[in-house]
């Protein structure tokens, strides 16, 4: 049986045990799942850039309590970015936002939509049904109303988001999507969310495809990343990876690639490991399971190991189930009724490099992590 | 009216000492062992009856609140039949549905009973209650109570009990108010 | 801490305002697809009054009269929460129901493992001296401690915690209940609604249920 959940704590204090961090050097972190997917990333000289959330077992943003560990200030943290507004990948969102008040917070363009604004507002209070990814956004939308000044900013596909000359080498981060048609797709299935007058309250359950999603390109010196997000494959030539490597003027081959989607086959695009990814890029998945539904599975797994041999996972897929007393456990056995815990034990899978090395990554599994 | 309703019949006048308050029926809270309990003193009744006792006010004590009274007689309706059963309940979760089949349906349990973490579970619709079951549709809340139904007999049968979540539906005040609530977010995450 | 042996929860949901009795009866509830027809038809009806109306459920008692609303749940009950949905979802329907206090109320019957730990309940909360000269076998029959929440709490905002001897579970049982008030409107504020006391649930039902925990498990932890 799987450990129930191993909370993941780094070794006492990771700035005593390693060697700092350079000011040349890249480090990308992927948090998972725990109750969704974040992303930490060091840009260079100190500058770090946190994408999504998620929270541990002590319902911790997972990143915050990183950086504290390696003793990263949180006034260190200049981007946030929240790729779009599922459950499973912002929870803990509005406390990373709080907590690095000099960071500029951009969210996917699709949600600068009424749709989503009248979503936040009919859920935010008095519903009395729980929606934590909209939940989020209404704590973020406290925030930024009780501190003038700060606003944030929409991502849009070729829309650069944060750039820095200075100290070199130079670091970018540019927003490969959503595109216009995107949005339009994102905010038609937003509408559908909106209960209408005399319709039964229930919790928001988005809907798929994610066509909000923001994809990330990362450039600093010679290294590039691609982040993924839930970035899906469609069959409209308007939305999706096709769609985004016609128009993307991407920075080089990257070395390093988020998997979006959690592996899922309906992100796949072998044009995205051909045209964006250099040779045996590393590629890292966060999983995620829900319901009938757990990804990577394994015909996920097989096909990532064919494409790289370099595939890292943040935690198994599996779950474990709760034991609890005797009459509890027969009457949930007579019922063919199974509880098992809804989220695998979170891991972090960490890469370091130079940034003139791109293709010299060291790898840390920390927690349930482990390569494919 | 309710055909059930029991036909308690009240006078038009009063044949007693002047009540103080001008309602037939007089109310004072008793917090008793079971808990705040109601109880009501009838005015009078009908001719053919005892004429009803008189009842004197008790002051409570704690400021503000109501005053206790004493019964001399009860009430003329019937008092609760009591409950010989209780449920004991073992373990409580609430659930979200997040997807429907046709036999099953899947859902995300937050445990009531000991603040664990969050759970997921396939149950059969079948261990719905049969009027429950259109509520059954992703985003539908339910409480969910596994047991001992405690018999007068002694008899400690294990019981599930599911209920789906029952709340108004999205009232058109609710729409508007919530309308003004996205005017907030539209100022923070721009518009169209 | 003397663990009780056993225990029998239950919670009510007191409001008080202006209501229409004659309103909520099961058949409306059941309209309003508050509980299920089948609650309705086997509802034990009590009265059905202009003035006051009291029925049983299989899971909740509701009375209510001109000026309070109160649903309670039974020995049978299934959860809280189906209490407080209960009223939740009676006083947003009735949006104009001008409500001014609600009453959070959670309470149980706890079964200790002999007479002398429930002398011993009684003699920490309440010492037997100065009675014990006056009167022989001398134990505490009933405590009722009121507070606040916090001393900034004013007017009808405050708890009330009773302690007595159970009537359900004998011998040595006690009873427990912790009433949290919160005044949530002005009575004499016209155009009062429903909408004060449906936001106070809704935000204190957490708050109130963690509180009498808490104020149940630190009674309890004198013996």
């Amino acid at each position: 049986m799987l450990p129930v959940s191993v909370p993941l704590t780094w070794p006492r204090s990771l700035a005593e045990t390693e060697p700092p961090l350079s000011a040349t050097e890249v480090e990308v972190s992927l948090f998972g799942p725990g109750r969704g997917e974040a992303i930490a990333l060091h840009l260079g000289h100190g500058d770090w850039m946190l994408v999504d959330s998620c929270v541990d077992s002590q319902r911790r943003p997972a990143a915050l309590a990183y950086l504290e560990s390696i003793g990263v200030g949180f006034e260190r943290v200049v981007l946030v970015v929240a790729t779009h507004w599922h459950d499973d990948h912002i929870g803990g969102l509005a406390e990373v936002v709080r907590a690095c008040p000099r960071a500029d917070f951009v969210y996917s363009g699709a949600l600068r939509t009424r749709e989503f604004h009248a979503l936040v507002g009919l859920y935010s209070e008095r519903s009395h049904m729980e929606s934590s990814g909209v939940a989020e956004f209404a704590e973020i939308t406290r925030i930024f109303k009780a501190q003038k000044g700060r606003t944030p900013r929409p991502a849009m596909e070729s829309r650069r988001l944060w750039f820095r000359e200075e100290p070199g080498p130079p670091s970018v981060v540019e927003a490969l999507s959503p595109c216009d048609a995107e949005v339009l797709r994102s905010q038609e299935a937003l509408a559908e969310l909106l209960p209408k007058e005399n319709s039964r309250k229930r919790a928001v359950v988005a809907s798929e495809p994610n066509h909000a999603s923001v994809v990330l390109s990362v450039a600093f010196g010679e290294t590039c990343l691609l982040l993924g997000a839930d970035l899906e494959e469609t069959s409209n030539a308007a939305t999706g990876w096709s769609a985004l490597l016609e128009r993307a003027k991407l920075p080089g081959p990257s070395s390093v690639y988020k998997v979006p989607h959690h592996g899922s086959p309906n992100a796949e695009q072998p044009r995205v490991w051909k045209e964006a990814l250099c040779e045996h890029p590393w590629a890292l998945v966060a999983p995620f399971v829900w319901g009938g539904v757990k990804r990577p599975d394994e015909a996920d797994q097989e096909r990532l190991r064919e494409r790289t041999d370099r595939v890292y996972l943040t935690a198994t897929p599996d779950r474990s189930v709760r034991q609890r007393s005797l009459p509890v456990e027969k009457t949930l056995a007579e019922m063919q009724a199974r509880p098992v815990y809804a989220d695998p034990p979170m891991g972090q899978v960490r890469l370091r490099c130079e940034a003139e090395n791109k293709d010299e990554w060291r790898v840390t599994l920390f927690g349930p992590a482990f390569r494919l | 009216m309710n055909e059930k309703a029991h036909p308690v019949e009240f006078l038009e006048e009063v044949d007693a000492r002047p009540i103080e308050q001008p309602d037939l029926l007089a109310r004072y809270v008793n917090f008793g062992e079971s808990g705040p309990k109601l109880r009501y003193m009838v005015a009078a009744v009908k001719p053919d009856l005892p004429r009803a006792p008189l009842f004197s006010d008790v002051a409570s004590a704690v400021p503000g609140e109501l005053p206790r009274r004493q019964f001399i007689e009860p009430a003329v309706w019937p008092t609760p039949r009591v409950q010989k059963e209780t449920f004991i309940p073992l373990q409580r979760w609430e659930g979200t549905v997040i997807e429907c089949q046709e036999e099953t349906f899947f859902a995300r349990l937050t445990d009531l009973t000991t603040d664990g973490p969050a759970e997921e579970v396939e149950l059969l619709l079948d261990d719905v209650p049969e009027e429950d079951r259109p509520l059954v549709e992703p985003g539908a809340v339910f409480y969910w109570a596994i047991g001992h139904l405690v018999k007068p007999s002694g008899e400690r049968p294990r019981i599930s009990n599911l209920r789906f979540r029952r709340l108004p539906v999205w009232s058109a005040s609710e729409l508007d108010a919530a309308r003004e609530r996205a005017a907030d977010v539209a100022e923070v995450f721009g518009g169209n | 801490m003397a663990k009780p042996v056993s225990e029998q929860r239950g919670n009510g949901v007191i409001l008080r305002g202006s209501f229409n009795p004659r309103i909520l009866q099961p058949a409306w509830l059941a309209a309003q697809g508050l509980i299920r027809e089948a609650e309705s038809e086997n509802a034990e009806i009590r009265i059905v009054h202009e003035q006051v109306v009291a029925f049983g459920l299989e899971w909740a008692n509701l009375e209510v009269d001109h000026d309070q609303l109160v649903v309670n749940s039974t020995p049978k009950g299934g959860t809280p929460e189906q209490v407080r949905d209960l009223a939740l979802g009676a006083i947003e329907i009735l949006d104009h129901t001008p409500i001014y206090n609600v009453g959070l109320q959670f309470f149980g019957h706890y079964g200790l493992k002999d007479q002398a730990a429930r002398d011993e309940l009684g003699w920490a909360l309440v010492p037997p001296t100065p009675f014990e000269g006056q009167l022989a076998r001398v134990g505490m029959r009933s405590l009722q401690m009121a507070g606040r929440r916090s001393a900034e709490d004013v007017g009808g905002d405050g708890l009330m915690v009773t302690v007595e001897p159970s009537a359900h579970i004998a011998p040595n049982g006690v009873y427990l209940a912790v009433l949290d008030q919160y005044d949530v409107a002005d009575s004499s504020e016209p155009n009062v609604g429903s909408s004060f006391a449906v936001d106070c649930i809704k935000s204190q039902w957490d708050p109130s249920l963690k509180r009498a925990e808490s104020i149940t498990s630190e009674i309890f932890s004198v013996i």
